[in-house]
């Protein structure tokens, strides 16, 4: 993983120095933090010079000033938060501050003194997570340094504490994201096991995988179906936290890769499904940060890891198999594949009855149809649902509620099994999710269609290009709040 | 217009005198209003006929049984209401009894009697609404469906108020089948302009409609700009209803035909097509239904009619038009039309100050794909999307509420206009309903996207194969509530 930034504390704006500050500016150019310190210094000319190049203090907006000698700073970087910023907006635009900043060894910023609740912390995790990148395949790695983010005084007395709570949940983001970025070629589902295994251990998780023998015996017709294409048979990895308190299982669509099997994709639509696991990684990741955090909670996490490929031995549409409930399923469409790994998973998950069951995924394409590319779909039963959305809304992720019509059922009649794996165009990502809900055995539980966030194809705010570690933070929200409800 | 079911009176069920009987069962065979009398007076047969045909009493289950002369009716027909049913569990068992109702001139129903807010009314509006057919393209009428509905004693005092007030709004939705079943070929603009007026007119609204040459010195660039590729050119209705009360302005997309322009469509989903103006039906046919129900609403409905078609003069994409309020839209998808001729229409709406502005479209498929055919998708500003999904859920008619994420509006950003008229595949629903609300003035809006349950391709409890009619029941419901302060 890559080393993300420092963090430490400076003295306050008007008696430090250093190359760079980041000061935040409301709407029409209202000063924040320290910036009124920087504009009375520098004179006039900021002012002019900020209104010329159209920096007006809408979240977004950021520009670079060079101080020429006029403060104990190189630079000023001045970010955007607009009125009446919340927690979201300064985690962005700490982030913008952080990837805008001249090169350099350190950055001082204002922006955890903005008056909203939680903004320490979310300059922090801003900060952090706009430091990540992904270099395991250059052939040489950037030589621009990780500059260190120094908090300017006055800081509450437990900043340190805030501050090892966000490197934790960065830290997860960071290994998610390394894990969607890898490719497919080094990442098989007995390497992605492995990996998740090492973070889970390292944070006192047990850990058990499950090989394809395994799988067998415990009758994972789901996961194994999707895994017959593939030379690299699949896994399931089962990591159970330290902590004690309400039960909360999360499960995670992990395909390593998926080129639709016999339903292959178009070229177009495979470019980047090396992602198609991001589902697991978050459920994992979140485990582990969950654990390190020590929060009350009894977190199990299920990772459903397969290949899907049209190798000689792939299923084929027509083919029906048995879910681990003993439900069958008639496999209508092999690029279907994600609904056939969660079957499983999720039986395993509900068989332990837990208090909550959160599974998240890269379902469908009609999800990021509905709701284009930045917002989660969001579904299950009402309490699940609502738990999710609120924990989701205090952790800065985007997500959407969408129905469960029992109605929508009928499209997934099969003529021979007990449902097909498809319910046709219309509505798909409901009756992707109606799908999985025949194997939660009505325990409380959501599920999180992330097919558009948990990539990006662009660089913006904490978001890099590529897998974007989505999810981390809603589940750690929720585990905080489970073990604070107990 | 098809000629609506009577809806009358009956003696109690033991009185009998009629040739079917609609009585309702619950979940596991619980037996509902009128339902005890009949197992008891057929014998235990029944209960074993009803097991062995698989009738358990869940909605949408029915059952016709003979009686026999056991009893006074020929025929009895069961319909499931399952556990808890609801006004529109009961609103779809009387749909389901009337259409399973054996050929007969008259049928009785206990419906009414089930013990669920608005049962009445519910059991008037499944009947009425089943009743409609759509034959004025057949050769030969298909036999008539039961032309009575006799509600069985005891009703209360004021059911004939219900069944008036019932009638209208049915009314309404037969006229909007009406208007979205017709074939293409004798419906341009100006026909539906027609028709719409009369219908208008006879409930006590003022019509205006204006031609191309007074969309053209209006401003209206869109409604123009996607008619200009048709020999029928476009038309704008509106109506003014004659009530007092808060504002309510109410918007439709009426494409006659949409063949996509230039952006054609392929032939698999031009099919349908003439279902494009559904929105600019539901919200003429609920003007006129508040109308004649007077409501205390001031009611505006503004109809934007073109036909979409892809002649010599066509919008290209590329080409760049200004609509009503001055912003300019560069039309890179001939196909992305609806929003171009409510564009103009929203402006005009806004521009009268209204205290809610809806409108209502056929107007993505991505909307179909976020919420299947079964739903609505509801867009606005919070406070309006709260209120129409509050009627709507009264009414019996689904919608599930969408985002409007400002942070998609840059999807929509054009190198040479202030917007364009589509924004990618992704989120095509929202990014949509983001270019509607660039017309909406800020005034509370709230936008309804129908492409999946204005239309039903199978017939089932209330509803006929083809046009549903839906967003009616909605709108006159949101009129009352707003009447009601």
């Amino acid at each position: 993983m890559t080393r993300l930034p420092d963090i430490g504390s400076a003295a306050a704006v008007s008696e430090g120095e250093g190359p760079v500050l980041a000061v935040p500016m409301g709407a029409d150019r209202e000063p924040g933090p320290g910036a009124e310190y920087v504009l009375d210094r520098l004179g006039s000319w900021a002012g002019e010079h900020l209104e010329g190049v159209g920096f007006s203090g809408k979240p977004g907006d950021v520009t670079v000033i060079p101080t020429g000698g006029g403060l104990r700073y190189n630079w000023v970087v001045v970010v955007g938060v607009g009125d009446d910023p919340d927690h979201e907006t300064v985690r962005r635009a700490s982030a913008t501050a952080y990837r805008a900043a001249p090169r350099a060894e350190s950055l001082v910023t204002t922006l955890h003194q903005v008056t909203t609740s939680d903004a320490l912390a979310a300059t922090v995790e801003g900060a952090l997570m706009a430091g990540y990148r992904y270099e395991n395949y250059r052939s040489e790695p950037s030589d621009r340094p990780q500059a260190e983010v120094l908090l300017a005084s006055p800081l509450p007395s437990d900043w340190s504490d805030t501050v090892e709570r966000s490197r934790i949940v960065a830290e997860a983001v960071a290994h998610v994201r390394d894990w969607v970025n890898q490719t497919g070629l080094d990442q098989g589902p007995a390497d992605l096991a492995a990996q998740m295994s090492e973070v889970a251990t390292q944070a006192g998780m047990t850990v058990e995988i499950w090989d394809e023998k395994k799988l067998e015996e415990e009758g994972m017709g789901g996961i194994l179906s999707v895994g017959r294409g593939s030379h690299r048979p699949p896994r399931l990895v089962r990591l159970v936290g330290p902590g004690e308190g309400p039960k909360l299982t999360l499960v995670g669509k992990g395909i390593t890769f998926d080129s639709g099997g016999l339903s292959l994709k178009t070229p177009t639509m495979m470019e980047n499904m090396k992602t198609d696991m991001a589902g697991a990684a978050a459920a994992a990741a979140a485990g582990a940060a969950i654990s390190r955090l020590g929060l009350g909670v009894r977190v199990e996490v299920l990772a459903a890891l397969a290949e899907n490929m049209p190798g000689g031995r792939a299923s084929r549409p027509g083919d029906v198999f048995r879910a681990r409930n003993g439900k069958t399923v008639e496999v209508l469409n092999t690029d279907a594949e994600g609904r056939l790994v969660l079957s499983d998973a999720l039986s395993l998950g509900a068989e332990g009855s837990p208090d909550l069951m959160v599974d998240l995924a890269t379902l469908t394409g009609a999800c990021k149809v509905a709701l284009g590319l930045e917002i989660a779909g969001l579904f299950g039963t009402e309490d699940a649902r609502r738990a999710v959305a609120e924990a989701a809304e205090a952790a800065g992720e985007k997500v959407w509620p969408l129905p469960l019509p029992p109605e929508y059922r009928k499209l997934l009649d099969s003529p021979v099994a007990d449902m097909k794996n498809t319910g046709g165009q219309w509505g798909s990502a409901i009756t992707a999710a109606l799908v999985l809900k025949e194997f939660t055995a009505d325990v409380p539980w959501a599920h999180l269609d992330v097919a558009g966030p948990a990539r990006s194809a662009k660089k913006e705010h904490y978001i890099p290009e590529g897998g974007t570690g989505f999810g981390v933070r809603t589940l750690v929200e929720l585990a905080a709040r489970m073990a604070s409800e107990g | 217009m098809t000629r609506l079911p009577d809806i009358g009176s009956a003696a109690a069920v033991s009185d009998g005198g009629a040739p079917v009987l609609v009585v309702p069962m619950g979940a596991d065979r619980e037996p509902g209003p009128g339902a005890a009398y009949v197992l008891d007076r057929l014998g235990s047969w029944l209960g074993e006929h009803l097991e062995g045909v698989g009738f358990s009493g869940k909605p949408g289950e029915v059952a016709v049984v003979p009686t026999a002369g056991a009893i006074g009716y020929r025929w009895v027909v069961m319909v499931g209401v399952g556990d808890d049913p609801d006004h529109e569990t009961v609103r779809r068992a009387a749909g389901a009894g009337y259409r399973a109702a054996p050929r007969a001139g008259r049928l009785v129903t206990t419906l009414h009697q089930l013990s669920v807010p608005g049962a009445l009314a519910a059991t008037v509006e499944g009947s009425l609404l089943a009743g409609y057919r759509y034959e004025d393209y057949r050769s030969k009428p298909s036999d008539r469906p039961v032309p009575e509905v006799g509600l069985a004693a005891p009703v209360p005092s004021d059911w004939t108020e219900t069944v008036e007030r019932c009638r209208i709004v049915a009314e309404a939705v037969y006229a909007v089948r009406d208007w979205v079943n017709q074939p293409p070929q004798d419906q341009g603009p100006a026909d539906l302009a027609a028709m719409m007026s009369a219908m208008a007119t006879q409930a006590g609204m003022t019509v205006e409609i204006w031609d191309e040459k007074q969309l053209t010195d209006e401003g209206m660039g869109g409604i123009m700009s996607v008619g200009r590729g048709s020999h029928r050119p476009p038309r704008l209705v509106r109506f003014i209803g004659p009530g007092e009360g808060p504002r309510l302005t109410l918007a439709g997309k009426g494409i006659t035909f949409d063949s996509g322009g230039l952006s054609l469509k392929p032939a698999k989903n031009q099919e349908l097509m003439k279902v494009d103006m559904a929105g600019a039906a539901a919200v003429a046919g609920a003007g006129i239904a508040i109308s004649r129900l007077g409501l205390g609403v001031r009611v505006e409905v503004l109809a934007a009619l073109a036909e979409n078609m892809p002649g010599g003069g066509a919008s290209r994409p590329g080409d760049v038009f200004t609509a009503r309020n001055g912003k300019t839209v560069e039309v890179v998808n001939t196909d992305a039309e609806g929003r171009l001729v409510l564009a103009d229409a929203l402006s005009l709406g806004a521009e009268g100050s209204p205290d809610l502005l809806v409108d209502v479209a056929t107007l993505t498929g991505a909307t179909a794909v976020a919420v299947g055919l079964r739903y609505a998708g509801l867009y606005g500003t919070d406070d309006a999307r709260r209120m129409v999904a509050e009627a709507a859920k009264a009414a019996g008619e689904k919608v599930w509420p969408l985002p409007l994420p400002p942070e998609y509006r840059k999807l929509l950003d054009s190198p040479v206009a202030d917007m364009k008229n589509t924004g990618g595949r992704w989120g095509g629903g929202i990014t949509a309903a983001l270019l509607l609300q660039e017309f909406t003035a800020d005034v509370p809006w709230a936008h309804l996207d129908i492409p999946g349950p204005a239309k039903t391709k199978d017939a089932k409890h209330y509803l006929a194969a083809g046009a549903t009619g839906f967003g009616v029941r909605t709108l006159v419901e949101l009129a009352s509530r707003m009447a009601a302060g």
